[in-house]
């Protein structure tokens, strides 16, 4: 009985949420899963979609997953909801817009306090390039500051819904939760693929464990596929017989087929997620599909920047390490390359500077390394005299000024929303950023979308951290890649002792040289420790030294008083004291802190 | 023939704390001298005792620290060291020193600590300025401190010190040197001059912190230590150790056995003892110490074996206090590696900018150096921690 009814896609929906960090998405997703009976109350830890301990102290979801959840609607008919999660930040946009390709719906929630933000806009138009059937929610009207009214309205000014498409809910209380689920059975249009044409499944999400090795998380488009088949990837050609599948409830429960229209899991003995690529197709090696599903991408890293041992003999575990990240993340990619000032280390790319922080974050916890990171770079490009194209994602890999005939760099559309008052700030702060202003339209009256071009590197620097301190936090930014375009960029070295780090370089506008230098060199002098040695610090642009300071050497520091009882106290300090110089580099005699190579982040203009 | 030892006995009593004092001694509390001493004399009957931790070697050197040793009587220190005699061998040169405040002795403690066997007395002076001394909390003035020198030598005593401390608060560079030749006019053998310390939760950290003190800059107090060093040669005084300055044959023998990594005996509340590598603490709290020792349970809180990596990192860094720097062959002989070998590379960038000196196939501080010591022996010692 079971096996048919798996079959008619009448009674199956897929749908994901696509909401602001914090607006309540997993909240949301918590109630529907306990409302349908997935999950009981108690066996729920708090916000079971997002598995990862970074992903729930950060609050974010990084790893998408899914799940099914058994729901009798108020038409007494039995139906299947697959519930698609997906990452909530702009760093991981094309995964996002894999898992909207696998969904006929989506839930958009907003917050009643907060209204819509960037990030919604950004989901939003992708779920509409996706076609898909958008139910709006307006989340957390149980709280006092909740203003339902003010948000519909938005809403219907800013994407034109009407009032009441809306759902109110509380997912904190459970408020409207069954209201959700109905208005997916009803207003989401199921599954219409063809369950008997050639097999095409989509790809849209993967991850890897030691034991089980790589799982696919697919929805069918069309066609089917069961145990033992033989399947062909569409993008990278590989093929692999087939192990297990099964769907998400949320364990993992087995079955023998899936078909057109089902989301569930796939097995093939894949021994690392890039067998198993997010946006690929799965076909039948015996019967393939003619075309692949549209819309596969390579995994392009934005964001560059150098990982280093602090202590070199770590370099192989550094290795192994980044190796094992890698095998259950396609995006992170990483080669090996040596600085004269770091030693050996290797040069990675992430999607985003958060993707950078994840993986940092999780090289130092979970395999006990002490790192050093280099400031990100994005990927510049530079134009030689010979004719030659150069792709430079290491500042200190740039020819020198002679041999290019000119440089480009990655621009990226910037949607900005803001309450209104700070309009003026923020339009000041685009233009500080080299922004070039496109268009600015007021949703409703009291709140603004700006849209700039803003070079992506000045959104690396601080261009955030401004925008929110600026808009007091109110201001929300979500930006896509539009394409290199043309600058006239320097390369800024930084030298200590006289000696260039090359670890310190980086590349900057050229009108921004001069001031970036001065405010960089100031950096560093409070950054360093004073040391035994007075330690000059330069900036320069070619062989011009355009800034410098001067870390002035200890003048007196004699030891301590040291009889029997204070020979382990001192002993232990020494070590202590060493211990707190891990994040330490020696560069010749100086000792640099690992935050030193951070400094051109967080120079104050 | 086993190795001679030094015995240290921890009075820690104080008519008052001093606001700098992070030492294990307590203000008020001089009720519990008779008991105290009571159980000191336990302590040390235990180790003494055959096959105890000193186990028949002899006391080359016996040093009252504090606290405030002064305060005991005369009779309190003799009936200690005739005990201490008793239970073992005291070298008939043995050097008994004991550290007194100056405004605590009289004619007749001093008469009576030399006829029991003190031979130098350390006093603790500080400062040679009044205001100075009273924003310390110490007890006394510099007219008693000259007195009590005076007393001193009358009583026989030939082996004098004078504690100082530079880099107190509000302290010029022209106050010290007045100090320094105020306190080398009264001609003490040997004279120690320490740079304040701002130890955490003592009253003087908070007093800097909320800015009611104010201590000299570090370019001033760099002045201090090197008129310091200066001023006390030129007077005929030898720097034998950072902060140790003393006329040739009057070094301290006893502060030598920590600074030479040999072995030590220390007896009290919060004394503390290595014997043969291994490195163990008493209760602080004297009334603790009292009742345990009282109950027949031992003092010891805290008890450490060093390794080899610890015993060479301690004796390179108490080794470079010395003027003569750790002694190569007995660091040789001890961890059959040689320091050379094992300082080299880390060195290499000291001496050439001229922190370290090899000499005599040792390392020595310079002068730069010692005024650097912590750093350079950051440095120094960082990969063998």
């Amino acid at each position: 009985m079971e096996g048919a009814f798996f079959l008619d896609q009448s009674r199956i929906r897929n749908f994901c949420i696509i909401a602001h960090i914090d607006h309540g998405k997993s909240t949301l997703a918590d109630r529907l899963l306990e409302h349908t009976g997935a999950v009981s109350e108690r066996k729920m830890t708090e916000q079971l979609l997002d598995s990862m301990d970074l992903e729930r102290e950060r609050g974010i979801t990084i790893k998408m997953q899914a799940v099914r959840l058994l729901y009798k609607a108020r038409d007494g008919k039995d139906y299947i909801l697959n519930l698609i999660d997906t990452p909530g930040h702009v760093d991981f946009t094309y995964e996002v817009s894999r898992s909207l390709a696998a969904c006929e719906g989506a839930l958009l929630v907003v917050d009643a306090t907060q209204g819509v933000e960037a990030q919604t806009i950004a989901n939003l138009y992708l779920a509409l390039e996706h076609d898909l059937e958008i139910i709006p929610v307006i989340n957390k009207v149980d709280l006092p500051s909740a203003d339902p009214e003010r948000v519909k309205k938005e809403l219907e000014e800013v994407f034109g819904f009407e009032g009441t498409e809306a759902i109110l809910t509380s997912a904190k209380t459970g408020l409207g939760a069954e209201d959700v689920l109905e208005a997916v059975v009803n207003r989401i249009p199921p599954p219409k693929g063809d369950p008997v044409a050639p097999t095409q499944a989509l790809i849209f999400d993967s991850s890897f464990d030691p034991y089980r090795g790589v799982t696919a998380y697919i929805r069918m488009v069309n066609g089917q596929v069961k145990v033992g088949e033989e399947i062909r990837m569409m993008a990278t050609g590989k093929e692999f017989e087939v192990t297990d599948l099964g769907v998400f409830q949320p364990e993992l429960t087995p079955v023998r087929q899936l078909t057109a229209g089902e989301v569930g899991y796939l097995m093939a003995s894949m021994k690392n997620v890039k067998d198993s690529q997010v946006g690929d197709t799965i076909t039948l090696a015996g019967a393939p599909a003619e075309k692949p599903l549209p819309g596969y991408r390579q995994v392009q890293p934005m964001v560059y920047c150098g990982l280093y041992p602090v202590d070199n003999a770590d370099y192989q575990d550094l290795r192994d390490a980044l190796e094992k990240l890698q095998l259950n993340d396609a995006a992170l990619i990483f080669e090996p390359e040596t600085s004269t000032a770091l030693g050996f280390g290797f040069r990675c790319g992430f999607l985003g500077l958060l993707h950078m922080e994840i993986i940092q974050e999780r090289l130092e916890r979970e395999y006990d390394l002490a790192l050093i990171a280099t400031a990100p770079s994005v990927v510049y490009r530079a134009h030689l005299v010979t004719g030659e194209v150069l792709e430079v994602r290491n500042p200190a890999e740039l020819p020198s000024v002679g041999s290019i005939e000119y440089m480009e760099e990655p621009y990226v559309k910037a949607n900005i929303i803001l309450p209104s008052d700070y309009v003026g700030s923020i339009m000041e702060l685009c233009q500080e950023k080299r922004g070039t202003y496109k268009t600015m339209e007021y949703p409703t009256t009291d709140r603004v979308m700006l849209v700039y071009d803003l070079p992506l590197a000045e959104i690396l620097m601080d261009f955030y951290d401004k925008l929110k301190s600026r808009s007091r936090g109110y201001a929300s930014l979500d930006y896509e890649y539009l394409g290199h375009r043309r600058s006239d960029l320097v390369r800024l070295d930084i030298l200590l002792n006289e000696k260039p780090v090359d670890a310190l370089s980086a590349i900057v506008h050229r009108e921004k040289a001069y001031s970036r230098g001065r405010q960089l060199a100031r950096k560093l002098k409070e950054i360093i420790p004073r040391q035994l040695y007075e330690v000059p610090v330069q900036a320069a642009v070619g062989n011009k030294v355009i800034a410098r300071e001067t870390i002035k050497a200890m003048r007196k520091d004699v030891l301590a008083k040291c009889y029997g009882g204070d020979i382990s106290r001192k002993r232990k300090l020494l070590e202590k004291q060493k211990e707190g110089k891990k994040r330490m580099k020696q560069l010749g005699t100086v000792e640099v802190p690992q935050e030193a190579f951070l400094a051109v982040l967080k120079v104050e203009e | 023939m086993p190795e001679k030892i030094a015995l240290y006995l921890h009075i820690p009593f104080c008519q008052r704390k001093c606001v700098y004092c992070d030492f294990p001694s307590f203000a008020g509390k001089e009720g519990w001298i008779p008991d105290y001493l009571l159980a000191l004399n336990t302590e040390l009957q235990m180790a003494l005792r055959p096959q105890g931790t000193v186990d028949g070697r002899q006391i080359d050197t016996i040093f009252f620290g504090g606290g405030t040793p002064s305060l005991l009587s005369g009779e309190e220190v003799e009936l200690l060291l005739r005990k201490v005699r008793k239970m073992a061998v005291v070298l008939p040169d043995a050097e008994v020193s004991l550290e007194a405040n100056p405004g605590t002795v009289t004619r007749k403690k001093l008469e009576k600590w030399r006829a029991a066997g003190v031979n130098r007395l350390s006093l603790g002076a500080q400062c040679g300025e009044d205001r100075l001394l009273k924003v310390l909390g110490r007890i006394h003035s510099v007219r008693q401190a000259e007195a009590a020198f005076r007393l001193a030598r009358e009583a026989g005593f030939t082996h004098l010190n004078l504690d100082l401390i530079f880099g107190l608060p509000e302290q010029t560079l022209v106050n010290w040197e007045a100090t320094l030749k105020w306190a080398a006019d009264l001609g003490p053998e040997h004279l120690t001059c320490y740079g304040l310390q701002v130890e955490e939760g003592t009253p003087l950290a908070t007093l800097v912190a909320e800015g009611s003190l104010i201590l000299p800059a570090e370019e001033e107090t760099r002045a201090m230590y090197e008129t310091a060093m200066d001023h006390l040669s030129d007077r005929g005084y030898q720097q034998y150790e950072i902060a140790s300055f003393a006329r040739p044959g009057f070094e301290c023998r006893h502060n030598l056995y920590y600074w030479t990594y040999r072995d030590y005996l220390g007896v009290g509340a919060g004394a503390c003892s290595t014997i043969a590598s291994e490195r163990w603490t008493n209760i602080n709290l004297p009334e603790v110490y009292i009742r345990r020792l009282r109950e027949g349970e031992s003092p010891v809180v805290h008890r450490e074996r060093l390794d080899c990596r610890q015993g060479m990192v301690e004796m390179i860094m108490l080794g470079l206090r010395l003027s003569k720097g750790p002694n190569a062959q007995e660091f040789y002989e001890r961890w059959r590696v040689s320091l050379d070998s094992v300082l080299r590379e880390q060195a290499a960038p000291l001496l050439e900018a001229g922190f370290l000196k090899f000499n005599n196939g040792t390392y020595i501080l310079t002068r730069s150096g010692k005024i650097l010591s912590n750093l350079v022996l950051q440095r120094l010692l960082e990969p063998l921690l």
